[in-house]
């Protein structure tokens, strides 16, 4: 075996054996929550944008709610990564969101495959039931429609149940606040996963009267930062970095292995390579260095 | 292999450990799970589709009953399971907190009835007990969502189907 295969192959097996760090986990094509290798899913745009369901909710006077929903779609775009330390690197996010001129009075959330350029990121408040029986529990539930083999996301709404749960937006200590559900909610609407990183935004506990989800903390801001770069353009990633966090067409062509949407579970946080992804990419180098002689 | 399935389920269980209050979902005691449930049973799913319902992509999930520990099944009857998301074709839909459940797969699986009369997985995630082996010291564990919480004690959730048939039974039994 020639010296360079004999390294390939070593980098793969320690790679492989590698503890995945904990940090920020990236949603993906062929794992639930991300503990897969597939493509991760991504938003292949960097204006996304969003349209409120015109009733707003019973539960928060005014436009206060939509206010509190605005001011959280401003959040993610403000990132600025940060070092182990938690000193700002300066690195920043190019994503940002708009919201739609007109607000949406079809309130069906999901994805219209018939009428693809109907579809609508659509928020919405349920105060006149939970649409779905037996589920009371979900206090927010963001739905992701993204295509299986590149990761690209078409469509994310994001429902509130105001009718099992109560909301606030003035930190109200027995109630959910909204500001605090949401910026949570969008993390998953970018493609981000439950993190394991205690504290963070995108971390799966939550409780009543908590608002310090409102801002975002080092793992939330690094994982925008990396998943949506600025000074890239629209539909940019590199395939072959860290977890294969998205693919475009032209990657999928440019490098086929890296978007198998492989079956066996890994670990998966997308600052480090995990494991299966990392064997994946170096197993298709290998791969593509025997085709090429 | 089986038994070495259940160690791996038992040692998962012990690793990985079950949610405290989650953001999007509360997480329900096991026992308020059990006495909300209209159908608790472990079986063995058989089939599987996906389809799209109104904008959302559900999975059905034909389960074949091997114990019935509360509702109006037997064994031997099958029943329909529905699960967010899945992929139709060219699309596929998720939702955070929701578990696929594969054909062959021996779940145990806590239930509501919708109005359809299909069944879904009460909490999510809390709702489904994967079961390794067979007879009642198989292991059964929740599938646990992607994460390791950290400074969390996690409810201490029956680690076998015989255990986790006792806590469903006396729950139910418990008065509403």
């Amino acid at each position: 075996m020639p010296r360079a295969d004999r390294l390939l192959g070593l980098i793969a097996v320690m790679m492989a054996v590698a503890e995945p760090a904990a940090a920020y986990v990236c949603t993906r094509t062929d794992a639930a929550g991300g503990s897969g290798a597939g493509a991760s899913l991504s938003w292949f745009r960097r204006d996304v944008p969003y349209t409120f369901y015109v009733d707003g909710t019973a539960a928060i006077p005014g436009d206060l709610a939509f206010d509190a929903l605005r001011a959280s779609f401003a959040v993610w775009p403000k990132a600025e990564g940060c070092d182990d330390t938690g000193a700002p690197n300066g690195l920043t996010t190019g994503v940002t969101f708009h919201e739609t001129s007109w607000m949406s009075h079809v309130d069906r959330v999901g994805y219209d495959y018939e009428h693809p350029d109907a579809n609508e990121n659509l928020l919405i408040f349920r105060d006149r039931g939970w649409p779905l029986p037996g589920q009371g529990d979900i206090i927010a539930l963001t739905t992701t429609t993204y295509d299986p083999v590149t990761g690209q996301i078409l469509d994310a709404d994001i429902e509130f149940n105001t009718a099992d749960w109560p909301f606030a937006v003035d930190g109200d200590a027995s109630s959910m606040d909204l500001m605090n559900a949401a910026v949570h909610e969008i993390g998953h609407v970018l493609g981000l996963a439950h993190s394991p990183v205690k504290g963070s935004t995108m971390e799966a506990q939550g409780q009543l009267g908590e608002t310090k989800k409102r801002t975002l903390e080092c793992d939330d801001t690094n994982a925008v930062v990396f998943k949506y770069p600025a000074g890239r353009p629209n539909g940019y990633c590199d395939p072959v970095a860290a977890c294969g966090y998205c693919a475009p067409p032209e990657a999928v062509v440019r490098y086929p292995l890296v978007t198998v949407t492989a079956t066996s579970a890994t670990g998966g946080g997308c600052a480090a390579l995990p494991p299966g992804a990392a064997t994946l990419v170096v197993l298709a180098l290998l791969g593509w260095r025997r085709a090429r002689r | 292999m089986c038994r070495l399935a259940s160690l791996a389920l038992v040692l998962a269980t012990i690793a990985l450990p079950s949610l405290a209050p989650a953001m999007s979902t509360r997480v329900a005691p096991l026992a308020e799970l059990a006495r909300r449930a209209d159908l608790c049973l472990v079986g063995r799913a058989v089939a599987r589709e996906t389809f799209w319902r109104e904008g959302r992509i559900f999975t059905r999930v034909t389960v074949q009953a091997e114990e019935v520990w509360k509702g109006a099944a037997v064994p031997g009857q099958t029943v329909e399971v529905l699960t967010l998301g899945g992929v139709v074709g060219g699309l596929a839909q998720r939702v955070d907190g929701a578990v696929a459940i594969e054909v062959d797969e021996r779940v145990a699986l806590l239930l509501a009835r919708e109005p359809a009369g299909a069944f879904v997985p009460l909490g999510l995630w809390q709702g489904v007990f994967r079961v390794a082996g067979e007879g009642p010291a198989a292991a059964v564990a929740r599938p646990t969502p992607p994460v390791r919480l950290v400074g969390v004690v996690p409810e201490a959730l029956p680690s076998s189907v015989s255990a986790l048939r006792s806590a469903v039974l006396e729950a139910a039994r418990a008065p509403r």
